[in-house]
């Protein structure tokens, strides 16, 4: 919502309008009072269409864009001129920060940073970190690579580090040669606009026209703001992108302050929600993370060790564990099993969605819930994972209608085509109905972390039932089977505390007692024991009254300050404490100014709308400008005032210093904003954080039609997951069969695999079949006119549709030559009303090293005219 | 379960005849949805309409579904159109909203000899025809001088206490006169099914209630505003002055005066539902000068009637007894 | 546009279709009924118009009056079925008489074809009556006579000319371009194919007056030279319509069987003799068969061709 203050955002990999319509609104408000609105895309779109300039892309080479961005800014006039910048930059970055002198930068190596392991194929961070004073003691934190096998997923947090160490050594005239500012600028050095011309396929001028733009409309009195989403994420660098995206915002002074920011456009309606309270392997809710096979995960006291920081948020860890360990298991969590920790499971590696069905595939996984997911359409390698869904003993899927991952025993191209058969699939499939979001309540949490209620509308037809009812009646038969077992395997389960009344006709559990554990609430043992008793006790129709009686009664907590380590509180997720704390706040409906609107949902943390707005503060307290005011010093009242909640200790003057013995935010400085961060300062420089690099780096695609201009000794990230897997071939670096890009994408007609738009008819007959869209050159070279059928071929696969020809495609001049980009959206599969060829059947299966995401936005292919050799669903169907 | 998810599947609702407000709005003192939605008041008597401002539309579509979800229209079969977006292509008896995707895109310049990047305008290419995607939601435009009206030869179409034009089902005899007389090929007879005619209804049953219609609503940017027609016509206005001061090339379609030299719809008295545009009405499928077939019919008749006389009389003359 | 700043963009006029879609509807009827209904109420209405002038211009002519009265009774019939057969359901026509609406040309037809209804039903009830040797003779019976052929000359007139009008009270550009012929081009071919109908009849089953078919066959020729006359000016406004310059074959083949009917059915009226008043006859009703069919099917082309739009809405 902030975003309608902004004066000017640039939208790169990410279609808003098309994904994000509604939010979008935000951005044609700013537009409407003067914003320039920038898309960066490799297709002109809705987005390109109602903006104020565009810019096309090589799919896959954004991280040499917008290092040339930071290039063009660290060189400009205005950056170097203007004060703002660098007093912005010298109190909230960590840009003075001094590295060890052993530290050797990409540039320098070749595309590699110094610590590589050849052998190994890792690095060893040991030399990205910064120096210390001589003789001080050694840090206690540090690179972490002994997880980095097990923790493969999204996580933000500041693991212990020793950044805040007061032995490092730092520059404030941000001169010296080690510097990170000096470090970043060599960096990106050789990112010049010819380069990234090259590279990118964006004309020199048109980079230093988007990064003047930037320069102009960031400031004290005004600022930028980026938007993106998975047209950055999904790549084999996606986080390298976000990072680079980061440094320029920091750099330019636009992060916490109004109009500024970097948006990330979630996807689905509580994606948010659910990495908050997360359904990733690796991670306890909270971005706490997963107990694993670590040396240092065996107790609770070294699993504290590791993640937690001195400075900052994360100083308290122990706290937000302890208090989930109460919320979990209760009077369980005794001090003989560390407050409930050895009670939790531990990873012993890699299970994120690809190598699961690697594993599925090779017969080692029995049987699969899907709820809520549809790999048959969504999935990278969609043909491999249906196979890998074939291997199953049985699978459940919870779905509303039934989708392709249902129904590929007996409509998959596949089973069409008789390549494979239905009598040689022995999964056997459970084909559930689920209750619609209409048809439950719960709640929602949005791109700006904004958790919003809603209610149920009607009751759900039929069978269908909430996930919530399922998990509730699937969960009580699991723990009466496990009821009688001694086995120490078994105790985390009997142990878990499952308190929550159901009612209504259904029996549905009632929702408004799980936000009010999520929030958390004063554990008092005795109390509860007395409760227990008086449920244990009652008649068995009376006992949802009475546990809905004790919800009631359970003193709910304001803010996670109150959090503790002692077993006294109980806590769901830390970062949600607050949103039941007087009453339920998600459900809280006040629209207010249409801005920051406090009383509309809860924002977490503490209904922050911006996070560490004290940046748009100076570092004496006083707002960069009137124009962009929103959080500042009263010295009068002695506190920190403004629009939105302070996202800082409400009373901790500006010119304090950080108490070099105190943990938490009393070791951080009054000017130091970034309260998550251990140093409170924001990173320009990662002395961990990413496994790949210290610094964004451009890595091309794992496939790619063009070595890598910048690095051409290293052109792909070194860390890249691949899977040696049959139907998996990669095509490598510019590999002459398969010379064009391929892209794939949304449309605002349908929503991801299809099942909630593709079996509604009003939804169908608005883009009612697959198609391919491809530019006029192209289909002149391929003799096709809108309508002819194209076949796109990968080494995975051939998949087919009809070709819509447009101008909003254009090849590109990359690299000596024209290298032409092709569209398929991702939404169509064989089953529904709306149909047509999964372009997810091309996709190959490789992975981020940071944080398993697969690369889905940026391959090569090649197209012929006609129709694939293997008759696809939108065949059989005709 | 799929038939328990066949949201869409219903025929148009035949025989929707005007319905008594559920609410006294007066009696209740209570403020309408639409008061926190749009920001009027609704009330019989006042001239109701919409403003689209087509440089705000995204293409989104959201507006046609709830048109369809809230009048529980049937979707259509349709093909892929693979030319665009718009698969929808026209209004129809149970399409009532529509919108339009209009591709202006220059050829591409040679790709080694780039002097100036394509699509790289400084500011506002949006508003430059040669790199743009024109977006355009229509409906039905309630026409002072409703020419489907006019034609109804049941008195079937009305209208309203909203200065809406609506049409009866009750009364409708299926002739299809109105679909012909229609302007702007709006109003369609579903021979299929009912065999009577359809189009917007200004969503008559929400006003009714005091709701604000679901078009509006649902639309994210507000490229849709729905209003008392005066009010809107004083922000249109505005709005106009505005982007020509950016140097677009915008005009109101269909405000009821003859604003620009070549495109003039006061034939028909103003339209209640008129359009801010940025091209020639043509590029978005708009006549710029739609007639009134009414304007015809008295004097055709009359004509018709003095031809056939003078017919009869010279015919009269040649059947005299044969003189002889 | 005018107010635009200088140098402002926009498209050319008339360079732009959206895509091809048709901007305005093509009529829903179902096809062959409404040119069927207008080519037979045109019969009627024809048929009635020279029997009652006939019967003015000189001594009553018993036996053309009666064939006038049945032809006009069976064709008027036929024509409300085929009019009553586009609407659905008999009880849709009479929706149409709740209300008078003059600005609407179907409604003022519907009035008039109730009106022409009446006369033509009591004509037919007189003439019934009279044949089966009631309803008397002489001087009274024919002024009876007289009186209800007159009471139907208007709304005769009005039913023969008023489907132009008809059609031209539309958006559909081919019609709309014609407003002000297309009356008077119906009116005349209505009477020559009501005269044409009465021919062949004659010719089929001789009238006891050889005098009748001659009369007949002079009306004949003067109604075709005034149709053509008309249609040959009525169809000048509507030449510029870019769907005239991309006519396809079959709608060129019924406006030349329109046309030539006209021309070598009025030849032959001139002609005389018996092969030949059956031959101007037959062409004359042909005729306006095929013009009722041609101009429908010209307009339903020019509804679908978005540059016939912008060339009249402009
Ligand atoms: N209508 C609709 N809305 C949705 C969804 C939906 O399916 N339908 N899905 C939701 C979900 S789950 C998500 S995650 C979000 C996703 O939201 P978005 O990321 O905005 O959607 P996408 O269409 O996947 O990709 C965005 C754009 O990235 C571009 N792109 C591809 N590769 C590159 C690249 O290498 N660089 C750059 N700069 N751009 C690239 C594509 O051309 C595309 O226009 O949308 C959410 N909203
Ligand atoms: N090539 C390529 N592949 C991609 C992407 C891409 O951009 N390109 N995008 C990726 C992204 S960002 C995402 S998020 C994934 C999405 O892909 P998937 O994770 O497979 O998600 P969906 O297809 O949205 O499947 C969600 C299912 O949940 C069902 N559903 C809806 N509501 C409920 C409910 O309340 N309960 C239950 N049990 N089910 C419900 C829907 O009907 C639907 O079938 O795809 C990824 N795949
Ligand atoms: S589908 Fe929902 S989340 Fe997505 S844009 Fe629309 S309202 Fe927002
Ligand atoms: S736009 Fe067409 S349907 Fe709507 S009121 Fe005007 S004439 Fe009638
Ligand atoms: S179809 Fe119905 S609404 Fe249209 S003109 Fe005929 S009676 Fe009137
Ligand atoms: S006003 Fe109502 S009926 Fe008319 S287009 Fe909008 S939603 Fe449909
Ligand atoms: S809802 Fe609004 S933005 Fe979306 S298509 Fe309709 S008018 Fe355009
Ligand atoms: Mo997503």
């Amino acid at each position: 919502m902030d975003l309608q203050n902004t004066d000017c955002i640039l939208i790169m990999g990410s279609n808003f309008a098309e994904a994000h319509p509604v939010g979008y609104r935000f951005v044609m408000r700013a537009r409407e009072r003067g914003a320039e609105v920038i898309h960066v895309d490799p297709r002109y779109t809705r987005t390109s269409a109602t903006a104020t300039s565009y810019a096309r892309i090589r799919a896959g080479s954004d991280v040499a864009f917008l290092g040339g961005l930071v290039r063009h800014v660290l060189n400009s006039e205005r950056w170097n001129g203007d004060a703002f910048f660098r007093e912005y930059v010298t109190h909230y970055t960590n840009a003075s920060t001094i590295l060890k002198a052993d530290f050797r930068d990409a540039s320098e190596l070749g595309g590699l940073f110094s610590g590589w392991n050849e052998a190994e194929r890792r690095y060893d961070r040991e030399t990205w970190q910064p120096a210390e004073r001589a003789g001080s003691r050694a840090h206690d934190g540090g690179p972490d690579e002994a997880t980095d096998d097990v923790q493969t997923s999204q996580s933000f947090g500041a693991r212990a580090g020793n950044e805040a160490s007061e032995t490092v050594l730092r520059d404030p005239t941000l001169e010296h040669p080690q510097c990170v500012l000096q470090v970043l600028k060599r960096h990106f050095e050789s990112y010049t606009p010819d380069v990234v011309e090259r590279v990118t396929g964006i004309p020199a001028e048109q980079l230093i026209a988007i990064g003047d733009a930037l320069l102009r409309n960031s400031g004290r009195e005004r600022t930028s703001a980026i938007a993106y989403a998975v047209g950055w994420t999904q790549h084999t660098n996606g986080p390298h992108l976000i990072s680079t995206a980061a440094i320029l915002q920091l750099l330019l002074g636009n992060i916490g302050r109004p109009g500024g920011g970097i948006q990330a456009l979630r996807g689905h309606a509580t994606i948010q929600g659910s990495t908050d309270i997360p359904t990733l392997y690796d991670l306890l809710p909270g971005y706490l993370r997963m107990r694993n096979d670590t040396e240092a995960h065996d107790t609770r006291r070294g699993y504290v060790a590791s993640e937690a920081a001195r400075g900052g948020l994360w100083a308290h860890a122990e706290a937000y564990l302890a208090s989930l360990l109460r919320a979990w298991f209760g009077p369980a969590a005794t001090p003989e099993n560390e407050g409930g920790f050895q009670l939790l499971p531990r990873i012993t590696g890699d299970h994120s969605h690809l190598p699961m069905f690697v594993k599925m595939h090779n017969g080692e996984v029995d049987g699969l819930f899907l709820m809520g997911q549809n790999p048959a359409v969504g999935g990278q390698n969609a043909r491999f994972q249906r196979a890998a869904l074939g291997r199953l003993k049985w699978l459940v899927v919870r779905d509303l209608f039934p989708i392709e991952s249902a129904t590929f025993w007996k409509e998959s191209p596949e089973v069409v085509s008789g390549e494979t058969s239905s009598e040689s699939i022995d999964t056997e499939v459970f084909l559930l109905p689920a209750a619609n979001v209409l048809e439950k309540e719960g709640s929602f949490t949005n791109t700006q972390r904004l958790i919003q209620w809603h209610h149920r509308a009607v009751e759900p037809p039929g069978d269908c039932r909430s996930d919530a009812w399922f998990v509730d009646q699937l969960w009580k038969r699991v723990r009466a089977h496990y009821a009688a077992s001694d086995r120490p395997r078994d105790e985390p389960i009997r142990a878990l505390t499952w308190d929550y009344p159901v009612s209504g006709p259904h029996g549905e559990p009632d929702i408004d007692c799980i936000l009010r554990e999520i929030n958390g609430f004063r554990f008092d043992d005795s109390i509860e024991r007395d409760w227990d008793a008086r449920i244990e006790g009652a008649a068995a129709r009376d006992r949802d009254a009475l546990l809905r009686e004790r919800w009631l009664a359970r003193e709910q907590l304001a803010t996670s300050t109150r959090l503790r380590d002692d077993g006294s509180t109980a806590c769901g997720c830390w970062i949600y404490c607050g949103v039941h704390g007087d009453g339920n706040r998600a459900a809280s409906r006040n629209p207010g100014d249409g801005w920051i609107s406090p009383d509309w949902g809860f924002a977490w943390p503490s209904n922050v709308r911006m996070l560490y707005n004290r940046c748009s503060a100076d570092p004496a307290g006083r707002p960069w400008s009137e124009r962009k005011r929103y959080v500042w010093w009263d010295d009068e009242a002695r506190r920190w005032v403004g629009a939105d909640q302070p996202d800082f200790p409400v009373d901790k003057p500006p010119g304090e210093t950080g108490r070099a013995d105190a943990v938490g935010l009393d070791a951080h400085a009054g000017d130091a904003p970034f309260v998550m961060k251990d140093e409170g300062r924001a990173w320009l420089f990662f002395p961990q954080g990413l496994k790949d690099a210290p610094l964004p780096t451009h890595y091309e695609p794992w496939e790619t039609p063009v070595a890598n201009a910048l690095y051409p000794k290293q052109s792909r990230n070194p860390l890249a997951g691949t899977f040696d897997v049959a139907g998996n071939a990669y095509h490598g670096v510019a590999n002459a069969r398969y010379p064009h890009v391929l892209t794939t994408y949304r449309l605002t007609e349908h929503h991801t695999g299809g099942g909630m738009t593709r079996w509604n008819t009003w939804l169908s007959e608005l883009q009612p079949e697959a198609f391919v869209e491809i530019d006029e050159r192209l289909a002149e070279e391929l003799g096709v006119t809108s309508g002819d059928w194209v076949t796109v071929m990968t080494a995975r696969g051939e998949a087919d549709a009809r070709a819509m020809v447009t101008r909003r495609l254009r090849p590109l001049w990359i690299g000596g030559r024209r290298v032409h980009q092709i569209g398929f959206p991702w939404h169509f599969g064989y089953s529904g009303v709306a149909t047509g060829s999964a372009a997810n059947d091309l996709v190959a299966l490789v992975t981020e090293p940071n944080v398993s995401i697969h690369e889905g936005k940026a391959l090569t292919c090649d197209i012929r005219r006609g129709r694939a050799t293997r008759p696809n669903a939108a065949e059989t169907r005709a | 379960m799929s038939e328990q998810r066949d949201v869409a599947a219903h025929a148009p609702r035949a025989g929707a005849a005007p319905l008594a407000s559920i609410v006294d709005w007066e009696r209740v003192g209570a403020r309408q949805e639409a008061e926190l939605t749009a920001g009027v008041r609704i009330e019989a008597g006042k001239r109701y309409g919409f403003f689209t401002d087509t440089t705000l539309c995204i293409g989104c579509k959201a507006c046609e579904v709830a048109c369809k979800q809230w009048n529980q229209l049937p979707a259509e079969e349709v093909d892929l159109v693979p030319l665009t977006y718009d698969n929808t292509r026209s209004f129809s008896a149970t399409t009532w909203r529509h919108v339009r995707f209009v591709e202006q895109l220059d050829e591409q310049p040679d790709l080694q000899a780039i002097a100036k990047p394509w699509g790289w305008h400084g500011s506002e290419q949006w508003a430059d025809p040669g790199s743009r995607w024109l977006m355009m939601s229509d409906v039905c435009k309630h026409c002072a001088t409703a020419p489907c009206m006019e034609a109804c030869p049941t008195g079937s179409i009305i209208r309203t206490e909203f200065d809406s034009v609506y049409v009866q089902q009750d009364i409708c005899n299926g002739c299809g006169y109105c679909q012909v007389a229609c302007p702007f090929g709006v109003i369609e007879v579903a021979t299929e099914t009912d065999g009577k005619a359809h189009k917007c209804t200004l969503c008559y049953d929400r006003l009714r209630d005091g709701l604000e219609p679901a078009c509006a609503k649902s639309c994210p940017t507000d490229s849709i505003r729905f209003g008392v027609v005066d009010q809107l016509l004083e922000e249109a206005r505005v709005r106009v002055a505005d982007l020509r001061a950016r140097g677009v090339t915008a005009y109101l379609y269909g405000s009821g005066g003859p604003l620009e030299d070549d495109c003039d719809t006061s034939a028909l008295g103003g339209l209640n539902c008129f359009f801010l545009l940025i091209d020639r009405p043509e590029v978005y499928n708009l006549p710029a000068v739609p007639q009134r077939p009414s304007e015809r019919t008295l004097r055709g008749l009359v004509a018709g009637m003095i031809t056939a006389l003078a017919i009869g009389v010279g015919v009269g003359f040649t059947l005299r007894r044969d003189a002889r | 546009m005018k107010g635009l700043e200088a140098g402002a963009r926009v498209s050319p006029a008339h360079a732009a279709s959206y895509m091809g879609v048709p901007p305005i509807k093509a009529p829903s009827w179902k096809p062959g009924m409404i040119p069927g209904y207008f080519w037979l109420g045109g019969i009627a209405a024809g048929a009635w118009l020279v029997v009652s002038l006939d019967d003015l211009a000189g001594e009553r002519d018993e036996e053309l009056l009666r064939a006038g009265r049945w032809v006009a009774a069976g064709a008027l019939g036929g024509g409300t079925v085929l009019l009553i057969t586009d609407l659905g359901r008999p009880e849709r026509f009479l929706n149409m008489l709740r209300v008078a609406r003059p600005r609407s040309a179907m409604n003022a037809g519907a009035w008039g074809l109730t009106a022409f209804g009446g006369a033509v039903g009591l004509a037919l009830l007189v003439q019934v009556l009279r044949d089966l040797g009631g309803a008397g003779r002489g001087a009274n019976a024919a002024a009876l006579d007289r009186g209800i052929q007159l009471l139907g000359l208007a709304p005769g007139l009005f039913v023969g000319s008023y489907t132009g009008v008809l059609l031209s009270s539309t958006s559909v550009p081919a019609w709309a371009l014609r407003s002000g012929w297309l009356g008077p081009l119906f009116a005349a071919a209505s009477t020559s194919s009501g005269i044409g109908t009465l021919l062949v009849i004659g010719e089929l089953r001789p009238w006891r007056s050889s005098s009748t078919a001659r009369r007949l066959a002079r009306a004949q020729a003067a109604a075709l030279a005034i149709e053509l006359a008309l249609s040959h000016v009525s169809e000048r406004p509507a030449a510029r319509l870019p769907s005239r310059s991309t006519e396809p074959r079959d709608e060129r083949a019924l406006r030349a069987l329109a046309h030539g009917s006209a021309a070598v059915g009025l030849l032959c009226a001139l002609r005389g003799g018996r092969d030949a008043r059956l031959a101007a006859g037959l062409l004359a009703v042909a005729g306006g068969l095929a013009l009722r069919f041609l101009v429908t099917r010209s307009g339903r082309r020019s509804a679908g061709t978005p540059e016939d739009t912008w060339e009249h809405a402009r």
